[in-house]
């Protein structure tokens, strides 16, 4: 048993974190509504509400910031779906055939993503500029090829963690179905993936929060300003103007973050699970 | 012929059949399409990769003793792509001078040498002309050059269009007239002579036009008389001998590890050689590539243990606080110290990037109100240091407290109190049994937070660039660069130009020491136990 003096130095020491956790979070919510733009006059309680920071931010011909926030969740949407329906049908493989070389399959995934994708983006570099040579539209600077790049480490980790839930699902089930003639497609379809439906949806998250942040490989593989991801803009324009216009850069920190944040704290125990597991952020 | 066709054991010919027929069709006409422009292109590795990728597809989807594979071909696929080859590729370029410079091939360089005109060239020249018309206005130039005795007949075009054919010279194969036989051909090929009268109406018309010599160009100066410059290519390439010979200098050059070299000077373009380990030698050994490396590495350890080690003892700290079932609003508690972490990383940079800013900052302001000086945050070298563990202690301590909450409560009660029980104090048993316990059941999370931020780019990139500069440096890099960051800089984005062997050495260094954490990673964790579990 815990004293009561104990108990209150608990939580002084707590709301000690507390302050250093939300502190640079009140600022920024603080200066998105401030009427005064520059880093200089920014206070904690502003003299005055405005929304302007934020549409400011939409119609700023030199900032496609409304380009760069589409862009960032367009990639993202279809590089976690790619990426989980590519390590799915793998999972589902390990997890339910029998076949020579599923070891050395299993074994070879844990080994190739011990190297992480992005160390290798100088030759990623060159192989997305000869793409581009005979097919434009999956070269450098576009998405496609982005995605194509993203889709590389689809089956990796994912997959591992993936196989790690269909084999828990019972393999009766898979039996039964097989008795009144489904085929493996139609189990996967029907049994399996409605079965691990949960579990892939935190992954999907996980790897969409994932792609919303990658930064090294779309800094090297897309040039034009209108191509950018969030990621990339903010930090050109964070190297640029931002004492001058802390409060847009408030604003689209805030636009840019708020839907991850909500998410992570509606599926809070879902999604912490499958991180400190994986260990695939921190 | 259906018997032989796997149909995923629902009945042939079954819709799932045709999609897939229809959808091998397409990447089979797609890849028929492809593969000539590749190989026209020189892009053979591509090439290759896309026959052997169609037809493994092929073999997957239409033989039936690989079952398996075919659920894992779609992943593989773009694995091998963009996973597997980059690493070689990376080993390869390692290999190369490929940097700013040596980009090209060997016989594009060539091409662009054979393009360099002599210096001053031989200008001035005057030669005649004469015009000729099919009737639809279509003109013909004949060019007389008086020195030479050279004649050249061609489709003449505008000043400031392209690059056109160059005019054939002589007049040999052409259909010419000449009856009066005056020298200048009243017709030829069809196109008949404008008389000089004629051509006063288009003078206008004719001053924009000009004619492309094999060697040079000729500029009508007036309707009969144009001016001819001749330029002669300064580099010849002889093929049967591999030598370039410089016709200004009158010097032969011979190739020496990717550019031609005249006299111990080299010519620019190079193209991209294999050098051998040359760059890992260089990045070794050489002092002022060695020094840096060292100092990189050093920080770039101190920076990922120093990050591990303070997010988890806050982390635990926090955990530790909250544990007692007396206290309340563990929810709430657990809730706030999950924002940080689900803030985008990128996001939270740029934020504290401001907040830390010396003039303006948040920070700044707030210890000035304590008492103290302005701290140049991300102007000296030692501060920016610090900064970078404040911003990844913020960004990483939360995750730290996840795990660690959940660590300690999967630590038997019993154990602890039978420390007590035998008289340890709290402090005892804290420190003799659960941190002990803890560490061991986090190791491999720990390990790979190490890993993490031992190439944690958004955070660097974005906070400091790796700043503050080193300056004088013969490569660039700052007090903060981490190797993943200094070698990008010195790939893609330095002001120095680009040296993709150099950093491809780099990078392989950087595997290996990656290869080296995974497998101390690997043995602390039971990864392995599941590929042998069943």
């Amino acid at each position: 048993m815990i004293s009561r003096r104990s108990v209150t130095l608990r939580h002084i020491g707590l709301w000690i974190g507390i302050f250093f956790a939300l502190y640079p979070v009140v600022w920024i919510i603080s200066a998105s509504v401030n009427p005064v733009d520059n880093l200089a006059a920014s206070r904690l309680i502003p003299e005055g509400l405005t929304l302007d920071n934020y549409r400011g931010l939409f119609d700023d011909p030199l900032v496609p910031f409304r380009d760069w926030l589409i862009n960032s969740w367009k990639i993202s949407l279809a590089g976690a779906i790619g990426n989980l329906a590519l390590a799915a049908l793998a999972a589902y493989s390990f997890s339910r055939l029998r076949f020579r070389g599923r070891r050395a399959g299993l074994l070879g995934l844990l080994l190739v993503q011990v190297f992480p994708q992005f160390l290798g983006f100088i030759a990623i570099f060159f192989t997305l500029q000869a793409i581009g040579e005979v097919a434009p539209g999956f070269g450098l600077d576009t998405h496609a090829g982005l995605l194509l790049v993203y889709l590389g480490g689809a089956i990796g980790f994912n997959t591992y963690l993936i196989k790690g839930f269909m084999d828990t699902v019972p393999i009766s089930l898979d039996e039964a179905a097989k008795v009144d003639g489904a085929s493996p497609a139609l189990i996967f379809w029907r049994v399996i993936l409605p079965l691990t439906r949960p579990v892939l949806g935190v992954i999907f998250i996980i790897t969409f929060v994932g792609l919303y942040g990658e930064l090294l490989l779309a800094s090297v593989l897309l040039r034009s300003a209108e191509n950018f991801t969030l990621a990339m803009g903010l930090q050109q324009f964070s190297l640029s103007e931002y004492a001058a216009k802390w409060g847009a850069l408030s604003a689209a920190a805030i636009l840019g973050s708020a839907p991850i944040v909500a998410t992570f704290l509606v599926a809070q125990k879902q999604i912490v699970g499958g991180l400190t597991q994986g260990g695939v952020k921190g | 012929m259906a018997r032989r066709l796997d149909t995923s054991a629902s009945s042939p010919r079954s819709i799932s059949f045709w999609i897939v027929v229809a959808v091998l069709a397409v990447v089979d006409a797609l890849s028929i399409a492809a593969v000539p422009i590749l190989f026209a292109a020189d892009q053979k590795a591509l090439a290759f990769f896309l026959i052997g990728a169609a037809f493994a597809m092929n073999v997957v989807y239409l033989v039936p003793a690989t079952r398996a594979s075919r659920w894992i071909l779609p992943g593989f696929i773009f694995m091998a792509l963009f996973v597997i080859w980059p690493v070689l590729f990376t080993a390869y370029v390692s290999l190369t001078n490929w940097a700013t410079g040596n980009i090209l091939t060997k016989a594009q360089v060539i091409e662009q040498l054979e393009e360099i005109p002599v210096a001053g060239g031989d200008d001035g020249g005057s030669g005649f002309l004469n015009v000729y018309d099919d009737g639809t206005g279509d003109l013909r130039f004949l060019i007389t050059d008086p020195e030479s005795g050279d004649v050249y007949f061609g489709i003449p075009r505008d000043k400031d269009g392209e690059v056109a054919d160059a005019a054939t010279a002589g007049l040999e194969g052409l259909d010419v007239v000449d009856a009066d036989a005056d020298g200048t051909p009243e017709s030829i090929d069809g196109f008949e002579l404008v008389p000089t009268l004629g051509l006063f109406s288009i003078a206008e018309q004719l001053g924009e036009l000009v004619l492309d010599l094999p060697n040079g160009i000729a500029t009508v100066q007036t309707v009969s008389q144009v001016s001819i410059v001749q330029s002669t290519q300064r580099y010849v390439y002889d093929e049967a001998r591999d030598v370039l010979i410089d016709t200004q200098l009158n010097v032969e050059c011979v190739e020496f590890e990717g550019n031609f070299v005249c006299d111990g000077k080299e010519v620019n373009p190079g193209w991209r050689v294999v050098i051998g380990a040359d760059n890992f030698r260089d990045a070794l050994t050489r002092p002022e590539l060695l020094k840096p490396l060292i100092e990189i590495f050093t920080w770039n350890m101190v920076f990922a243990l120093g990050s591990v080690g303070l997010t988890f003892a806050l982390g635990l700290m926090l955990a530790l606080a909250i544990q007692p079932e007396k206290m309340k609003g563990r929810a709430f508690y657990r809730s706030v110290f999950i924002i940080p972490y689900a803030i985008p990383p990128f996001i939270s940079s740029v934020v504290w990037r401001g907040l830390l800013n010396t003039e303006f900052g948040q920070v700044n302001d707030l210890l000035g109100n304590l008492g103290a000086s302005a701290i140049p945050w991300l102007q000296d070298p030692n501060w920016a240091k610090a900064a970078v563990l404040l911003v990844n202690l913020w960004l990483g301590f939360p995750y730290m407290f996840l795990i660690a909450s959940g660590a300690l409560q999967s630590i038997p009660q019993e154990l602890t109190e039978a420390a007590v029980v035998d008289g340890a104090s709290a402090r005892q048993v804290f420190w003799r049994v659960t941190l002990p316990l803890l560490l061991v059941s986090t190791a491999p999370l720990l390990i790979g937070s190490f890993a993490f931020n031992f190439n944690n780019f958004v955070l660097i990139f974005i906070l400091t660039q790796g700043g503050p500069p080193v300056i004088g440096a013969p490569v660039p890099y700052g007090s903060t660069d981490i190797l993943i960051s200094f070698v990008f800089d010195l790939a893609f984005s330095s002001g120095r130009g680009s040296n993709f062997g150099l950093a491809s050495a780099y990078t392989i260094l950087i595997f290996v020491l990656v290869a080296l954490f995974s497998a101390i990673g690997f043995r602390a964790s039971r990864s392995l136990e599941e590929v042998y579990g069943d």
